[in-house]
């Protein structure tokens, strides 16, 4: 395929994104039906954003028995994490650890745990790296991309790293870690990578954050990302951006193998970071909402899940840090992006 | 990370909970906002229909009270039949803090949170210094006797290598070997490890800390050979008084909580640093046991993993007796508390009396104030502590005796060298306080004046201010208005320079903290403590010099060592828009602490906390 072929198809594949994810978006499948679980009832379901067209496919087959609400995972965890009881939620399927984070909230403000999950597929964490500039990226981390050699290199002139003038500097893309699960966690695999050497992921403690060589690297690798990413000017995830602008708009963006199989191109070029980070795909319950969900429709979300890119799974995410580390890694990232 | 909860079950009471004491401790290991000083009362949950309870407690021991009431409020203890139902709140307010408010009658609820019906301070010694000050203006007593419902002694916590190195527990240990380490010009050199540097003791402020005010209890009568019946004969003894000045002359610096001792003591034990940043801080023996089991300040924040120092702390019971911080449970005698609160209260303290209560209150290293709840882990020699010991004990002077002895204290501190640095860029004009129209610099100013009056005469103070292009030529990004030098002479300038100021340009951060340590390091004097304290609102917009980890590191390198004279930077984070970590990066490279004032109008509080140090 040609260029513009590539282009085009990419384009195609992009709107295809955009306007499956509003579709769901919009349309909250029913509006808060009011159902409650075990009752055989109408279930009240969230769904991260990450998982909006499994959602769709899922809300599809399940039919009127389920009103899904899909939204940021970082909204679902304030507002699951700031009252005592929220109202009109009975499952909410995510990417894990983001029930976790919500309790560990919870934990902090004096309030019980709420959420119980089960985990029903997962993805390993990806970077899709634009053709155009990989072989020079590779060639200028030594033979492997890492996310070091990103935080190096982010910001600097491609010409004066081997590239071409025009490829402009080193943009490196990831989702908003404030707002989107998947943001969170490749930044999460980013300290993991970084601090490593030193400490197993799961000894990772928020003082490691503090380390200046770390706060140095992640400010590189931050002010490399395009604002569009986080000014809310989009509603694309960082792999939508980066196939709707045709791999101009990023270098290397932070993806999921399963998101990335919904737009195959020759555009770009999936790595796999270290450490290997497995993302799990989880439904987290409130008063037996999740069992309830997964008792009726699991079969459907499932199959919704494959579907999708998913790979059936019972794992959760592994390889990465914590809930509560990845929390105030968040939080750090604030601090950075100012 | 199968972090799978289930089975979660709701609470009777809807879960109401309390929410501002831990919330605010959320961040308490890393920045230190105002709320040692004064609590804010937002977060606290609603009672419903049930009487509140207000209980202002310590630090120390918010996140077990916070645990206690929640489980006090789901119980039916909290029913108080005729009366309805009690609702127990826990807020956080420093001893030292809440005793002054509640001197004053505890003013201002919507800042300083709700009149609290209950106190438990650290030690019954804040209750008495508070009846002494109410009898001193003509006002009735407010903290009956009290029964303390948990113990911890005071104790001297020194890193294992040099409790060994100075035959601890062998050798008996107390405030005059303190004394001999201070005065010895060599140092850890005394004892062959001249690597060590000189002996640096840390020590909070005893007007804030009950950690400081049971150590200085503990200095005088280690100076007077007594253990009880302390006088203020004895304070103006000039023996008694060389002896406290030559323990003080040690101290690296104050501050209004041990655990900002305790978390950099941490982190620099990670990196092997630990013996040359302090040799010794008076604590809790609570905080050994914490500090031992990889959570400094006893509190797990989110995200924060605990991992065993490298250099386990050993709990030295000093031979001359030691205090108990006894944790009473004070119902106050104060007019705005009713008679149902008083009937929630007791139900309150029985329900915490309880045997199992006393169990948990030793899980979290307290020892139980129910003598028939034994001693056990986590209080073991494993943890660094003797629960055999203290074996002698130390009276509470009278009242009138702890307030000379902490106007003493004023005199004998370690003096002060100290940099003001004021950031006056264009965002300092942004308005502060929709009530009264104040901007940012209007609420500064009108606060760093007022913190002048906390410094002793002699203590030497100047002031700068910064801002791109505001200074000459060689130095563009500040300008020196006041000179250092001692309050006495510089305070008139300082104030009217201050008065002067307004909104001007860019922040050249990282510029103006490398330059402003350089100079008071310039000026170094060992006899004092050497700092800079540097108020922004924003984040470097230098283009010339935005090298944060360059800064940190160079600073980092000049703070470490048994050579090294430090020079402290608090910094304080001014406004919502100021860069917290790189503050707490600039604060922990040197030792220090940054402090949070992200609500404009709490820097009065701030800088009272700030100035604590000295």
């Amino acid at each position: 395929m040609n260029r513009a072929g590539r282009a085009g198809l990419a384009l195609v594949a992009s709107v295809a994104l955009v306007v499956g994810a509003s579709f769901v978006r919009s349309n909250w499948l029913e509006g808060d039906g009011g159902g409650g679980s075990g009752s055989g009832g109408r279930l009240r379901v969230v769904c991260a954003t990450e998982l909006a067209a499994v959602c769709e496919r899922f809300g599809r087959a399940a039919g009127n028995d389920l009103a899904i609400t899909v939204e940021p995972a970082l909204t679902t965890v304030e507002r699951l994490s700031g009252e005592d009881r929220p109202e009109g939620v009975d499952a909410w399927i995510t990417l894990d650890p983001m029930p976790g984070l919500a309790d560990e909230r919870r934990r902090v403000a004096g309030r019980e745990p709420l959420l119980a999950t089960d985990a029903v597929a997962a993805t390993t964490l990806q970077w899709a790296v634009s053709s155009r500039v990989s072989a020079v990226l590779t060639k200028r981390c030594g033979g492997r991309i890492s996310w070091a050699c990103l935080a190096e290199n982010a910001g600097a002139p491609w010409s004066g790293i081997g590239g071409d003038e025009t490829w402009g500097q080193v943009r490196v893309g990831h989702d908003d870690p404030g707002r989107d699960a998947r943001g969170l966690l490749a930044i999460g695999q980013f300290a993991a990578h970084l601090l490593g050497p030193g400490i197993a992921v799961d000894q990772l403690s928020r003082d490691d954050f503090d380390d200046p060589a770390f706060r140095a690297a992640f400010g590189r690798l931050e002010r490399a990302v395009p604002s569009d990413f986080f000014a809310g000017t989009t509603d694309q995830s960082a792999f939508e951006y980066f196939v709707g602008t045709n791999f101009a708009g990023a270098d290397v963006v932070a993806t999921t193998r399963a998101e990335a199989t919904s737009a195959p191109s020759d555009g770009y070029t999936l790595v796999t970071p270290e450490p290997t980070g497995r993302v799990g795909v989880v439904v987290a319950g409130i008063d037996g909402g999740g069992d309830d969900l997964l008792g009726r429709f699991g079969d459907r979300l499932r199959q919704a899940l494959e579907a999708s890119g998913w790979s059936a799974g019972s794992t959760g995410t592994t390889g990465l840090p914590s809930a509560g580390v990845l929390d105030a890694l968040a939080g750090v990232w604030k601090e950075t992006v100012g | 990370m199968n972090s799978t909860t289930r089975g979660a079950t709701p609470a009777r009471r809807g879960l109401a909970v309390l929410l501002v004491a831990v919330a605010a401790f959320a961040g308490a290991c890393t920045s230190q906002s105002a709320d040692d000083l004064a609590d804010g009362s937002g977060g606290l949950s609603d009672p419903g229909d049930c009487t509140a309870i207000d209980v202002a407690v310590s630090s120390e021991k918010v996140a077990l009270l916070t645990e206690l009431a929640q489980s006090f409020n789901d119980s039916d203890e909290a029913d108080l039949g005729d009366r309805g139902c009690a609702f127990v709140r826990i807020q956080k307010k420093a001893s030292g803090a809440a005793m002054t408010l509640l001197s004053k009658g505890w003013p201002d609820e919507e800042t300083n949170g709700p009149r609290p019906a209950v106190w438990s301070p650290a030690s019954s010694a804040w209750g008495a210094i508070l009846n002494q000050k109410l009898a001193d203006t003509g006002e009735a007593a407010m903290a009956p006797p009290s029964k303390p419902f948990m113990r911890t002694p005071l104790v001297i916590a020194m890193p294992e290598p040099m409790a060994d190195a100075i035959g601890y527990p062998d050798k008996a240990i107390g405030w005059t070997d303190v004394l001999r380490l201070a005065q010895d010009p060599a140092g850890w050199g005394a004892f062959g490890h001249p690597e060590w540097g000189p002996f640096r003791l840390g020590k909070t402020n005893p007007n804030f800390s009950t950690s400081a005010l049971s150590a200085t209890i503990a200095q005088y009568y280690a100076a007077t050979g007594k253990t009880g019946d302390l006088t203020e004969e004895d304070l103006r003894s000039p023996k008694v008084q060389d002896f406290a000045r030559g323990v003080e002359s040690s101290v690296v610096h104050y501050g209004d909580i041990t655990m900002t001792f305790l978390n950099n003591w941490f982190r620099t034990d990670r990196r092997d640093t630990s013996l040359t940043y302090v040799s010794a801080v008076a604590v809790e023996e609570k905080s050994v046991i914490d500090y031992n089991q990889g959570n400094p300040d006893g509190i797990l924040d989110t995200g924060e993993t605990p991992r065993k120092p490298r250099y386990p702390l050993v709990a030295i019971y000093p031979k001359e007796g030691t205090l108990y911080s006894d944790n009473p449970f004070i119902v106050l005698d104060a007019p705005w508390v009713d008679a149902a609160e008083r009937a929630g209260a007791a139900a309150f303290e029985t329900f915490v009396m309880r045997p199992e209560n006393q169990e948990q209150v030793l899980e979290y290293g307290f020892r139980p104030g129910l003598s028939s709840v034994p001693l056990g882990a986590p209080i073991t020699a494993a943890n660094g502590v003797d629960p055999a010991q203290p074996r002698t004990l130390l009276e509470v002077p009278k009242p009138p005796v702890l307030l000379s002895l902490l106007d003493q204290w004023a005199d004998v501190r370690k003096r002060a060298h100290v940099m003001l640095v004021l950031d006056i860029s264009g965002s300092m004009g942004d308005p502060a306080d929709p009530e009264s129209g104040a901007t940012k610099l209007d609420l500064a100013k009108e606060a760093a004046i007022d913190a002048l009056d906390q410094f002793a005469p002699d203590d030497e103070v100047g002031l700068r201010v910064f801002s791109t292009e505001i200074g000459p030529a060689e130095h563009t990004d500040w300008r020196d208005l006041v000179p250092i030098g001692p309050i006495s002479q510089t305070r008139p300038q300082i104030v009217k320079q201050i008065r002067t100021l307004f909104p001007t340009n860019g922040t050249p951060l990282y510029t103006t903290t490398r330059d402003s340590y350089d100079a008071v390091l310039a000026d170094f004097d060992p006899e004092r403590i050497n700092a800079v304290v540097l108020l922004t609102d924003g984040r470097n917009e230098d283009e010339r010099n935005d090298d944060l980890e360059g800064l940190v590191n160079d600073l980092r390198s000049r703070s470490e060592g048994e050579n090294a004279e430090p020079v402290r930077i608090f910094p304080i984070a001014y406004g919502g828009d100021a860069d917290t970590g790189t503050l707490r990066l600039i604060a922990e490279a040197t030792n220090a602490q940054v402090y949070d004032a992200s609500d404009p109008t709490t820097i009065g509080n701030v800088f009272t906390a700030v100035i604590s140090n000295f």
